[in-house]
């Protein structure tokens, strides 16, 4: 369980500095390639995936909208149906954190795969 | 199987990013590229602008001459520093670059037809529109003509260059928001599209004609009760250049036309409408016998359509040969309308038809040749290419005759091909010079050496300076034409009908201190009936009286005066009218509340009075019943309605008129008096279903975004005014004073002005729409015009400096 929560943490820094320079998807890739190089059952590598890029982009997302985006996310949010900032940024993190959760269910899926085990 | 179950969640991944990074289409509307807009490290969280900054990328450093500083003042106006002409227009195509590049983008690919590039082939059909209407081809021409003067050419070119400077500085993180949005980005910028916003404004100000519908009219009702109905001068009116003003120039010849047997009826609508709000303005000047303070004051509202980014950018511009403070067009050069130590100066729409429609006489069925005086000419082609996003470009081939290019054809319902005589299309002007010429103009001479440039849109230039000069000219180009050429569709093969040249500058009405003390214009009619020269065309009826009466009241007048008149919601169309309507309707008939309100009124569109709905509405009701025979007609063919003016007076003075008979009681006959007696009673109905009780909810403005996302528009503001006020706000058309500017020149200029909007084009800036609260108040900021040692004991909101 400790390894885990390292696996998150190092997994959030990667993500997070990755995606200062490249393309907004390169989380993906990361998260991904960990996810086949370390072993985790597919179930955790979901969960895994999907809460580095929930953290990651809720903590950058409230920080950026705290630091300079209090003009511009409420009409973002009117743009988006109404949403108020906190509530938008809730429903773009978990955007973000299903992409990563399937990211990571396929470098898990792929590596268990690959070695003959079942999916678990 | 189990391997191949192992790559599902891995095809799931890519397909969801492959998915989000793709622009979806749903029905009309393009959404952005999701994953990309909403990660916060791409998207439009990058965006946020709750602290401006702002720097010179070293690149555009290095191409300054001498160090540029530029000083951010707390409404993010930025005032610019250099030390040459061409690093100032450097620095402020940067700056306008920074703060408005989508709207830049977007207003020069309207305007030349690119917008299906971005947009999609939904807007084809408008880019198609434009380019047959030579707005490409005009902007390349009048490249051409600025090219020959080198120097004004190499300042165009230093503009562009801090454009592409900014643009350089983009990437997929810091690109402004709408560019996220859309799914776009933006190409480099040349003087080409100097040249379209230049051909833009021409089009939104100066294409205005209805030769199409006057033709249908004429046709309809035949010559006599025609020239009854739209008689070309409204007697009341006050015209731009007094009076006074007397024509010591022999004219260019234009002979009388004999009007054709036939004038062409049954035209289609026309493919360049006329926009639905008047654009329109007021500027005056008065000297300093007018003036409390004993020096010239001098103001000027421009009203256009309201959006936001605001069509204004506010700057500061300061050289060893500028020093000028306004109001710049984003994607331009120099200040249009603004001031400096010495002078200020401003316009106003001249409504003179310059536009007109010819048919073409074919000679062969392949419509490749065509009459013109005797002689048969070959058109030539020109071929259009409009890129389609996603899709092959189009290939569009245009005729053009000698006139201009043949508009309707083939595509069009037309059952005739009519050439496009627009005076933009000719493109022999330099207008940028002008600004930048009026920007360095200390004195009355240097104001009317820089207007010898302006070819389109013409417009009414108002001067004035601390020497105590004041003045207006009416300028631009102007065809000379015989009486009624350009009203109506003429064949174009008969020089009779053709423009035969243009009124040389010398000859333009102009008038310089009169005698009475001030100078004033509204978009009413240039000159009276002296001036030499024919014209026709749009303008208007009730402001430039009321400024007139204003202005020419026996008394001095001091800068909250001036304010007072910019914000006068005061009708002179309702004082004409009202009278007239409650005159016929018997006091018992009245009744309490709306007529009450009507009886006690005092002809001001106030935000917070209820007359002026009960007026409007009236007004409304009673206008269709008198022209009831029109709207049934303008079901089937496009045609003119009469005019305000002239319905008023049809009111008093013809109320037996067969038109005042109602079409729907065959067994009746109906005078002025039933129809007013009528309409008071319809709009007793109509009341019934108003819910609102004051005129600002009435006929709330929207200042939409110009993608017309309401989220980024500042909709239902309770304005008041009217567009027959001088405070001419018409909310339903989104329109009304773009920038309001009043200027008293002395020792230093005293200024105030206000736009409704801001400064920066951003939606996540706080300076987006920071104006428009004032603005709807009614109130004004101070404009600084500073020499740099003032920001050593001011604080700016922030600096830049090119200095390494």
């Amino acid at each position: 369980m400790k390894n885990f929560w390292i696996v998150l943490l190092v997994l959030v820094l990667a993500c997070h500095f990755t995606s200062l320079i490249l393309p907004w998807w390169s989380f993906a890739a990361v998260i991904g390639l960990s996810l086949f190089i370390i072993r985790f059952p597919v179930k955790k590598a979901f969960l895994l995936g999907f809460l580095t890029v929930f953290i990651t982009w809720l903590i950058w997302s409230i920080w950026m909208y705290q630091t300079n985006a209090t003009v511009l996310t409420p009409k973002i949010g009117a743009l988006f149906g109404g949403l108020s900032p906190m509530p938008l940024i809730l429903v773009l993190s978990i955007l973000g954190g299903l992409i990563g959760g399937f990211a990571g269910w396929a470098g898990a899926s792929l590596r268990n795969g690959l070695a003959g085990k079942p999916a678990v | 199987m189990k391997r191949f179950i192992g790559v599902i969640p891995l095809i799931i991944a890519v397909f969801l990013i492959y998915v989000l990074n793709r622009s979806l289409q749903v029905g009309d509307t393009s959404l952005p590229r999701l994953g990309y807009f909403l990660s916060p490290y791409t998207g439009f969280l990058q965006n946020g602008e709750d602290h401006p900054e702002f720097d010179f990328p070293s690149s555009l450093k290095k191409l300054f001459s001498a160090p540029v500083q530029v000083y951010f003042d707390d409404r993010l106006v930025p005032h610019i520093y250099a030390q040459s002409d061409a690093d100032a227009y450097r620095a402020q195509g940067y700056i306008q670059a920074a703060l408005r590049m989508w709207q830049m983008d977007m207003t020069t690919r309207a305007a030349g037809g690119f917008l299906a590039e971005v947009m999609g082939p939904r807007l084809l059909q408008r880019d198609k529109n434009q380019r047959r209407l030579g707005m490409l081809a005009a902007a390349e021409k009048t490249l051409t003509q600025w090219q020959k003067d080198q120097e004004q050419y190499a300042l165009l070119e230093a503009f562009s260059e801090g454009v592409n400077q900014y643009i350089g500085t983009l990437n997929d993180r810091n690109l402004p928001l709408e560019y996220k949005l859309i799914g776009h980005q933006p190409k480099p910028w040349s003087v080409l599209q100097c040249a379209l916003y230049v051909k833009t404004m021409a089009q939104r100000l100066n294409s205005s004609e209805d030769d199409l519908e006057a033709s249908n009219t004429i046709h309809w009702l035949g010559v006599n009760r025609f020239s009854e109905l739209f008689p070309e001068i409204n007697p009341l009116d006050k015209p731009v250049i007094p009076s006074e003003v007397t024509w010591d120039f022999v004219p260019e010849a234009a002979n009388p036309i004999n009007l054709p047997d036939s004038i062409l009826g049954g035209l289609p609508s026309p493919v360049n409408p006329r926009s639905p709000g008047f654009d329109g303005s007021n500027n005056w000047a008065v000297g300093p016998s007018k003036s409390s303070s004993g020096l010239p004051m001098l103001c000027n509202d421009p009203h256009l359509g309201l959006t936001l980014p605001s069509i204004w950018i506010e700057m500061s511009l300061h050289t060893p040969n500028i020093d000028a403070h306004g109001v710049a067009l984003p994607g331009t050069p120099g200040i249009v309308i603004g001031f400096n130590q010495n002078a200020a100066w401003g316009v106003t729409n001249v409504g003179q038809d310059v536009a007109d429609w010819y048919q073409v006489h074919w000679t062969d069925t392949r419509k490749h040749h065509y009459l013109m005086d005797g002689d048969t000419l070959e058109i030539t082609w020109r071929v259009e290419k409009i890129p389609v996003k996603n899709a092959e470009p189009i290939l569009d081939s245009v005729k053009w005759t000698v006139l201009g290019p043949i508009v309707y054809e083939d595509g069009g319902s037309s059952h005739v091909d009519l050439a496009y005589r627009w005076i933009s299309l000719d493109s022999d002007g330099n207008e940028l010079k002008t600004f930048m010429g009026l920007d360095r103009s200390a004195t009355y001479a240097d104001y009317r050496e820089a207007l010898q440039s302006f070819c389109a849109p013409a417009q009414n230039f108002v001067f004035a300076s601390n020497q105590g000069d004041i003045g207006l000219t009416v300028n631009g180009h102007f065809p000379v034409k015989a009486p009624e050429v350009g009203r109506f569709v003429f064949p174009a093969e008969d020089a009779q009908y053709r423009w035969s040249g243009i009124i040389p500058f010398e000859q333009l009405p102009t008038v310089h201190n009169p005698d009475q003390g001030y100078v004033a214009s509204a978009n009413q009619r240039s000159t009276d009936e002296s001036y030499p020269y024919y014209y026709n065309g749009h303008f208007e009826d009730y402001r430039g009286r009321a400024i007139n009466d204003y202005l020419s009241a026996d008394k001095s007048f001091t800068v909250e005066d001036m304010k007072g008149f910019q914000l006068s919601t005061y009708s002179q169309f309702a004082a004409d009218a009202l009278p007239i309507m409650l005159a016929a309707i018997p006091s018992e008939a009245m009744g309490s509340g709306p007529g009450l309100a009507l009886k006690s009124w005092d002809y001001h569109f106030n935000a917070t009075a209820e007359a002026p709905i009960y007026f409007t509405v009236w007004y409304r009701i009673l206008y269709n019943l008198i022209w009831d025979e029109f709207k049934a007609k303008s079901e089937s063919e496009p045609i003119l309605f009469p005019e305000n003016f002239l319905t008023l007076e049809w009111l008093k003075n013809h109320p037996d008129d067969p038109f005042m008979d109602l079409q729907s009681t065959p067994d009746k006959v109906e005078t002025a008096s039933d129809l007013l007696v009528q309409s008071w009673e319809e709009a007793q109905e109509a009341y019934q279903s108003i819910a609102v009780k004051t005129w600002g909810e009435y006929a709330p403005l929207n200042i939409n975004h110009l993608a017309n996302l309401p989220a980024f528009s500042r909709q239902d503001l309770p304005t008041g005014g009217h567009s027959s006020a001088l405070n001419a706000t018409n909310g339903s058309a989104s329109h009304g004073p773009s920038w309001r500017m009043i200027v008293q020149l002395g020792q230093e200029p005293q200024t105030i002005g206000v736009y409704p909007g801001g400064q920066s084009g951003h939606p996540g800036s706080k300076y987006y729409d920071q104006m428009v609260d004032a603005w709807v108040k009614g109130e004004y900021y101070p404009l600084l015009l500073v020499p740099e040692e003032y920001w050593q004991s001011h604080q700016p909101l922030f600096s830049i400096t090119s200095a390494q």
